[in-house]
């Protein structure tokens, strides 16, 4: 008994630092393995004020840029409008199409990493702006990341850049289907597997989200092909994307959540 | 007491330089400062282990909670704790503990560099290795954690040039 105090004294500080280390290692796995906390919560809300407070003296600065961006969205979307007010004159559409399948809420990013393997984001709208856990989130040039967790004010993301991210996604010239998912690597590329070698790939093709994804709505661009391998021994493409979004420039975003979600995914669940 | 506020001070400074302006620059992923190495640099050498430990663990702990890093830097940080005084005595012997504050001056640049660039190695490398947590990346964690470290340690000799001194 007394040995084993000795002992225990003698390696006290060993002992408190193997402790420490465990606390940290836990951590680090509990981000992986995922679960809503109270703590989890209060902890974003509160370095979600503090990165709001700091993001106020970036903000200011881009005010022109972000205007800039901002009007020729409101082009864009007006064009639209005059479009679809066309064609209603000549379309009856049938009731269903007409109802609305997702919600956007815009947002401001507060807080982007982009240097990291495993890069968040966090934006200034939480649950009392209807933005919670797994909305996904797109900018006017496409798709941006997904939401992780939401406080009351806040929600912190995982951006596209981020190596526990993976979207489904499609080619919009052939609609064949594959995951969408970064290597850690390098932040101007990001890579899409699982598309069949028959398939045809060409440089500078578009890659949008397609209609199985619940988080964001078909046809979003995620990013354009620069170069595509055959992986060698295999029959699937090793292609490099090009990301729609440049995400060392984040401002608006927009949360999209699919108003529909429960209703499939409860089919999904009770499906034999 | 004076020497602890001076240290309270140089805890906020490199935290709000590291937080506001380095995580801002966002240059690539094979450049990245953690110029807040700093403030475990600069700790007394006569600090108790126990204490070191400690203070080590929450710095990065705060670290971590507002770079949003879940762990890595608690991990990395704790680590730094408990090498340093083994870091330290390689750089001035066995008397090291009674010195009470360490200095470029008294040490020499040639060995406080040095010093302060073993520290930031651990660091950088605990850090990388994390994040990655595969033993594939290997190659990436190691050009990242020397990239890094270069940049860490120019940044800090800025910080030493810029300021005039790192301690009373």
């Amino acid at each position: 008994m007394r040995n084993l105090l000795r002992f225990l004294y003698t390696y006290r500080i060993f002992l408190l630092f193997l402790g420490l280390e465990f606390f940290a290692l836990s951590l680090i796995y509990r981000s992986e393995s995922y679960q809503r906390s109270a703590i989890r919560e209060k902890a974003i809300g509160i370095a979600g004020g503090f990165h709001q407070w700091r993001s106020g003296f970036n903000y200011y600065f881009h005010l022109r840029d972000e205007n800039e961006v901002l009007k020729a969205e409101n082009a864009r979307l007006r064009k639209q409008i005059l479009n679809m007010e066309r064609h209603r004159e000549t379309y009856v559409l049938p009731d269903s199409a007409q109802r609305n399948r997702y919600s956007l809420v815009p947002a401001n990013i507060i807080y982007n990493t982009t240097t990291s393997r495993a890069n968040t984001l966090l934006i200034d709208r939480g649950r009392l702006d209807g933005v919670d856990s797994y909305v996904g989130l797109i900018n006017q040039n496409g798709v941006v990341g997904v939401i992780r967790d939401a406080s009351q004010h806040h929600a912190i993301g995982l951006s596209l850049l981020n190596v526990k991210l993976k979207v489904n996604a499609k080619l919009l010239s052939s609609g064949y289907s594959g995951v969408v998912n970064w290597d850690g690597v390098n932040r101007d590329e990001i890579q899409l597997k699982d598309i069949p070698f028959h398939v045809d790939v060409k440089v500078g093709d578009t890659i949008v989200t397609n209609s199985y994804s619940q988080l964001f709505p078909p046809d979003i661009p995620i990013g354009f092909v620069t170069e595509a391998e055959r992986i060698p021994g295999t029959n699937y493409w090793e292609i490099k994307l090009e990301p729609a979004v440049d995400f060392k420039r984040l401002g608006t975003v927009y949360s999209v959540r699919n108003l529909y979600r429960n209703e499939v995914d409860t089919l999904l669940n009770n499906a034999p | 007491m004076r020497g602890a506020m001076s240290h309270i001070i140089r805890f906020l400074a490199v935290m709000v330089l590291q937080l506001f302006i380095v995580d801002q620059m966002q240059l690539s992923g094979f450049l990245r400062a953690w110029v807040y190495v700093l403030f475990i640099i600069m700790l007394p050498p006569n600090l108790s282990r126990f204490w070191l430990l400690m203070i080590a663990f929450m710095t990065g702990l705060v670290y971590d909670f507002f770079s949003g890093a879940h762990g890595i830097h608690t991990a990395a940080m704790t680590l730094l704790g408990f090498v340093r005084p083994f870091v330290l005595r390689l750089f001035t012997g066995k008397g090291f503990n009674e010195i009470e504050t360490l200095s470029l001056r008294a040490m020499g640049v040639g060995k406080f560099t040095t010093y302060a660039a073993v520290v930031v190695l651990i660091h950088h490398f605990t850090v990388f290795f994390l994040e990655s947590f595969k033993l594939t990346d290997f190659h990436f964690v190691l050009l990242r954690t020397i990239g890094s470290s270069i940049f860490t340690l120019i940044s800090l000799t800025l910080i030493v040039l810029i300021t005039g001194r790192v301690s009373k």
